[in-house]
């Protein structure tokens, strides 16, 4: 058991440091970086699919499919820029990243900008027209909150008390609430996964996670009054769904039905790329190069098309959490975990959305949903992910987030 | 192995937490996948391929009716209505457009203001709406030529029956939720319920509704108003007509039909000017959605149908009419609604039976249903809501032969590739009528020519029948050779417009009948047209033969001078035997329709040889024509409260015999049955059945093994009844002079006279109600009826006048016209 334990997870302090060579040598973050790319080019290829009747070959990529290989060469740019400084700089500066994107999401609020500038979508004010990107700044947003969440518990144990949960529960409702307020419900709720995963990495006692859960869980049914009137929709619509009810079909629930049956007509291995062209085109599924991107996927590559996009966020999440494993620094390990828990939250609601387990909401599927903006922020994840593999001290000053189980 | 040993570090247990907790998620995400795409694949993937085809039905047309000669009698033509949805007319589209246009131009804005905000919108974009249906409206009447008033009226009037019959239904409602109440015994809910149904102004259900709402809300009743407000939901539900298009220009041209669709189908960006720009801030203009440029507007494809013989212009010589109608001027008379009872009518609208029938037709024709499915499709000859419907005569009867199939048009959007599956006609219905003999024996029976009103020499002794009475009555032609119905006339007929503008005339009127076929659908006693019959009959039986004589004692009964007389007795006093100077034969009793002689062999049949004569002679069956309501006629007396008689002979008498021996008493035909016998006569004791569509398959004909004698004997009776002088149907006294009954040259006639003692018509007028019943018609009923021929009887005529008295001087120039018309259309030379 011994030798086992030695070879597979020797204690922290046993590790080699991790280097550029020893991540060359097969590092976990290797395994992060392999699934960006296979997502993003199975996105691009995917988008190109949803797009166009016609395939018009690879230097001719539809409007869609282009922008997003633009997007993703920026991405793999704003990578390995990120890689570049220590990510500790980052943890420095976190506050300020963290104040800039909340100055960008109360600049999305401000009501007499103009629409040329702040252009709603689907009646959300999420976007900043720059012309060639529309910036969507809860995807930075996010990352600027891991960051600062990681920066503040990095050296507490107060957040082991109940009241030590407060400071950052506030920190997450300052952007959950302005990206509420666009509103967009869906990118506000994947904070909330992100915080408890932190919460927990970082040692907080369960009891008292759970309690809130409760506590939550219980007052949920309390909020729906208040949500607006599109919102209720999509759970009504879901709750027909799941009891067999197809009246809404035709209306509230087109989008999702429309999904599922694109989704379930791939079958094991999927149609043809031809047929999968024309099967979208016609039957015209909403969103189809966005949010409904997972469709589209398994629509051309079926169940196994499927299960392999769920296999490369497994590798991905599995190499981040291998990274935070490895990390011997706070900082580090929580920011491995918070990114992981976003990328995780996202995955799950958006595939749940597609396959007729959850209402639909606008989350997109990281790497592979078209949009500059979600292209960029998910990249820098990567480049986050590589740094903090890359980066680590010989020894950690002291053995952080080590204390007895409750 | 606790984990704390097995895994020294808590941050490496948490991740290893976090790792696990995301598997349970994975699951259902695994699982509802498998289930998406390898249980459900197949039908996924259907649902999915649905979306590349579209389909879409091509018109098809309806098959014509011919007559025996291939004139057209019925047949499609094209014609367009244009319609406009029931929103348009009624004002709602402007307010439902200005709320989906402040909706949309308001974007996310539309959730951020309050209700009243959202009012003020919507009546910001109001006007804007508002003006756009004016100006359709004008558009529209300047395009179908009429002024705007008219075009106003005319959607006036359809709001004001729409609302009528909304108010009819919304009353429905409210009394069938009553009687719910009522069956559950649900006394709380009756107290609530019932006052509404109270007696008074019929239109404002919906308004005592919402009142008795405001009411139980102030009293705190919250029962009540529950059970009111649940009310006003299911009485709110608008009806059909509310939501369908209402025509408002009925066939019009083509040009016109072509241009109007084109332009329904445009949309145009509503013109602004007229929106109040007081909330400008709170919306997008550019998102105001395009609206159609004739809201609602639709040009149906109204399929016409034409009946160019429905009015007949014929020219009768009227040399040969009784001398004080006879003239050398030929006459010109206009006959309407020419066998409007044959053909029949449609309907626009299609009832749930209409589908039902059709499966019934097609589970008994696979072949034809096998047609109909074209391929994956559902029937290409099934009923959709605008479907024009074969209601009654030929076009109800033969409606799934003359319905032809839609063609389907599949287009594959995926290769564009368009598959034409055509559409089929109807298939046409030829009838054995001749269209234009119809139209002659119409106009002789019509008030212009005279015949059918009563005259001077009729001697009408009837109350209600005064000179100048226009007679009802019917004729039948058959062609004795086939059975095929040459003519089959009733009089009054009415014709499709009178149906359609003034249905009470046709429908209500209880004396004249229009709509009822007297041809086929009335029973009427026969009265002497027997008599041939019965002779025939008790000579094959044994009971009589060709040389056995009967001396007429004027009357039957020695002790009873009064009851069961022969005519001559009870008119002139005398007896047949007195007249003849010896005792009567079979051939002499039938031209002299000598009663006494039929009295005894009506005893000598007695019940059972009476009604076996009447069964073997078409009595008791219909003729299954398909062109409504037939009578079997009946034998024997009518069972109290159906419309039915035994037709047995288990409830006659003999009494009862001695009457039905020359066609009184418990017994009655159709004129079609008059002929139909007659032509069986003719064709010494061979049955067919008559038949009116061409090339349908028929029953056998029935050798009803007469005695030949007899029939010789009775054909001998027939032509001297209208040859020699004693005969009945020789002669019609006029003015003081003898005009010869058969004046057509070159053309023999055998026939036989009836007039028979009819039951008086009483009509009361609501059935038991505080009006008096009052007596209609009385009289006898007029009956002739002919085998003629150039040298051998080659179409039996019925005529028969109802009240119309004798049957000599009334039927017989009717008959007399018929043969003339058979000449002038070529059937005898």
């Amino acid at each position: 058991m011994r030798s086992f334990r030695r070879s597979f997870l020797p204690p922290v302090s046993d590790w080699p440091a991790l280097s550029w060579k020893a991540l060359i040598n097969g590092r976990a973050a290797w395994l992060v970086l392999f699934a960006s790319v296979a997502l993003t080019m199975l996105g691009i290829y995917s988008i190109n699919v949803a797009t166009s009747l016609e395939p018009k070959g690879w230097e001719a990529l539809p409007d869609a499919a282009f922008k997003q290989a633009i997007y993703a060469g920026a991405g793999l740019v704003f990578c390995f820029a990120l890689t570049i400084p220590n990510y500790r700089l980052y943890g420095a500066a976190s506050w300020v990243l963290l104040a800039l994107a909340v100055c960008l999401l109360v600049f999305l609020l401000v009501p007499f900008v103009p629409a040329s500038i702040v252009r709603p979508r689907n009646g959300a004010r999420g976007w900043i027209d720059l012309g060639p990107l529309d910036l969507q700044p809860s995807e930075f947003a996010k990352i600027a909150y891991v960051m600062v969440l990681s920066w503040y518990l990095r050296y507490r144990d107060n957040h082991r008390t109940f009241v030590g949960l407060l400071p950052p529960a506030i920190i997450t409702a300052i952007p959950v609430g302005l990206i509420t307020l666009q509103p967009d419900l869906g990118s506000a709720t994947t904070f909330v996964p992100a915080l408890f995963a932190i919460l927990v990495a970082a040692g907080a006692r369960l009891k008292h996670l759970a309690i809130i859960v409760v506590i939550a869980a219980a007052a949920a049914p309390a909020a729906y009054p208040i949500l607006k009137p599109h919102q209720k929709e999509r759970f009504v619509g879901l709750f027909k769904q799941l009891q067999g009810d197809t009246s809404a079909d035709q209306d509230i629930n087109m989008q999702s039905v429309t999904a599922q049956r694109l989704a379930g007509a791939g079958g094991m291995s999927g149609v043809g790329e031809e047929q999968a062209r024309t099967l979208l085109h016609f039957n015209a599924l909403p969103e189809r190069h966005n949010d409904m991107i997972f469709a589209v996927i398994c629509n051309r590559f079926g169940f196994t098309g499927g299960l392999l996009v769920l296999g490369l966020y497994g590798l991905w999440i599995t190499g981040a959490l291998i990274t935070a494993a490895g990390a011997k620094e706070p900082f580090g390990r929580l920011v491995c975990v918070g990114l992981t828990a976003f990328v995780a939250t996202q995955v799950f609601v958006n595939v749940g959305m597609n396959i007729g387990l959850l209402p639909i909401v606008g989350i997109t599927l990281p790497y592979v949903s078209h949009g500059g903006s979600s292209m960029l922020a998910m990249w820098g994840m990567t480049g986050l992910i590589i740094g903090i593999a890359i980066r680590q001290p010989i020894s950690a000053r002291r053995r952080s987030f080590e204390w007895d189980d409750e | 192995m606790r984990i704390t040993e097995l895994i020294p570090s808590m941050f490496h247990r948490r991740l290893l937490l976090l790792l696990l907790a995301m598997g349970v998620p994975l699951a259902g995400v695994v699982a509802q996948l498998a289930r998406l795409t390898l249980s459900d694949q197949a039908g996924n993937l259907a649902k999915a391929e649905e979306r590349l085809v579209r389909h879409q039905w091509t018109p098809t047309i309806r098959g014509r009716i011919l007559d025996r000669k291939g004139r057209v009698l019925a047949s499609d033509r094209p014609s367009y209505n244009v319609t406009v949805s029931y929103a348009v007319i009624a004002g709602d589209w402007p307010r439902e457009q200005a709320s989906v246009a402040a909706k949309r131009a308001a974007g996310h804005t539309w959730w951020d203001v309050t209700p009243d905000e959202r009012r003020a919108l919507v009546a910001d974009f109001l006007p804007v709406y508002l003006d756009h249906v004016d100006r359709f409206w004008t558009t529209l009447a300047d395009r179908i030529g009429i002024s705007r008033e008219d075009l106003d009226q005319r959607r006036d009037r359809v709001i004001s029956e729409v609302e009528r019959k909304f108010d009819a239904a919304v009353r429905v409602r409210l009394e069938s939720a009553v009687a719910e109440a009522k069956s559950r015994d649900d006394d709380q809910t009756l107290d609530v319920l019932e006052p509404l149904l109270a007696a008074g102004a019929s239109s404002e259900y919906l308004a005592r509704i919402a009142e008795a709402i405001r009411t139980a809300k102030a009293r705190g009743d919250s029962f009540a108003e529950a059970t009111l407000k649940s009310l006003e939901k299911t009485c709110k539900q608008p009806i059909a007509e509310q939501r369908g298009q209402h025509t408002l220009a009925a066939r019009v041209d083509d040009s016109l039909a072509f241009s109007l669709d084109l332009i329904s189908q445009e949309t145009v960006a509503p013109s602004l000017k007229l929106l109040n720009a007081d909330r400008v801030s709170l919306i997008d203009v550019a998102r105001v959605p395009e609206v159609p440029a004739m809201p609602g507007l639709r040009v149906s494809d109204s399929g016409d149908r034409a009946y160019p013989y429905e009015s007949i212009e014929v020219e009768i010589d009227r040399v040969s009419l009784p001398a004080p109608l006879r003239s050398d001027e030929r006459a010109v008379i206009t006959v309407d609604g020419v066998a409007c009872h044959i053909l029949g009518r449609m309907r626009d609208r299609v009832f749930a039976e209409d589908s039902g029938a059709r499966r019934e037709f097609l589970d008994r024709n696979p072949d034809l249903a096998e047609a109909a499915s074209g391929g994956a499709l559902s029937d290409r000859g099934g009923y959709r809501d605008t479907d024009r419907v074969g209601d009654t005569g030929i076009e109800g009867s033969q409606e799934h032969f003359l319905r032809g199939l839609r063609g389907v048009q599949t287009r594959h959007l995926d290769t564009g590739e368009v598959e034409v599956l055509g559409a089929q006609g109807g298939r046409d219905v030829a009838l054995t009528l001749d269209i234009m003999l119809q139209a002659r024996v119409q106009a002789t029976m019509s008030k212009e020519l005279g015949l059918a009103v009563v005259q001077p020499w009729h001697h009408q002794e009837s109350s209600t029948q005064p000179l100048g009475t226009v007679l009802s009555g019917a004729a039948v032609v058959l062609d004795i050779d086939t059975g095929d119905i040459l003519a089959m006339v009733s009089t009054p007929t009415f014709t499709r417009e009178q149906a359609r503008t003034d249905p009470e005339s046709v429908f209500s009127d209880q004396v004249r009948m229009p709509f009822l076929n007297r041809a086929i659908a009335k029973p009427y006693p026969p009265g002497s047209i027997v008599k041939a019959m019965v002779l025939t009959e008790a000579i094959t039986r044994g009971l009589h033969t060709a040389e056995q004589r009967i001396a007429c004692s004027g009357h039957l009964l020695e002790d009873k001078p009064n009851i069961l007389r022969c005519w001559i007795y009870k008119r002139f006093q005398t007896t047949h035997t007195a007249q003849l100077g010896h005792d009567l034969q079979g051939d002499e009793a039938i031209m002299c329709s000598c009663n006494i002689f039929f009295f005894t062999l009506g005893a000598r049949l007695d019940t059972a040889g009476i009604t076996a004569m009447y069964r073997r002679f078409g009595v008791g069956n219909s003729f299954g024509l398909g062109v409504g309501v037939e009578s079997q006629g009946h034998i024997g007396f009518i069972e109290p409260g159906t419309n039915r008689s035994p037709n047995d002979g288990s409830d006659l008498e003999t009494p009862d015999a001695i009457q039905m021996g020359i066609g009184q008493g418990p017994i009655a035909w159709t004129p079609l049955h008059a002929a139909n016998a007659y032509a069986t006569i003719a064709r010494r004791g061979v049955k067919y059945a008559p038949r009116l569509i061409l090339g349908t398959p028929r029953p056998e004909p029935v050798d009803l093994d007469l005695s030949q004698a007899a029939i010789d004997l009775a054909i001998l009776g027939l032509q001297k009844s209208v040859t020699d002088k004693l005969g009945t149907g020789h002669h019609v006294r006029i003015d003081e002079h003898d005009e010869v009954t058969f004046n057509a040259e070159g053309v023999m006639v055998w026939g036989k006279t009836g007039t028979a003692d009819a039951p008086d018509l009483i009509i009361d007028p609501d059935q038991g109600g505080p009006r008096r019943a009052y007596l209609a018609q009385e009289g006898d009923h007029s009956w002739f009826v002919v085998l003629v021929g150039n040298d051998r009887p080659q179409y039996a005529v019925s005529v028969l006048i109802e009240y119309g008295g004798s049957g000599g001087k009334v039927s017989g120039p009717i008959c007399n016209q018929i043969v003339h018309a058979l000449k002038a259309e070529g059937y005898l030379k």
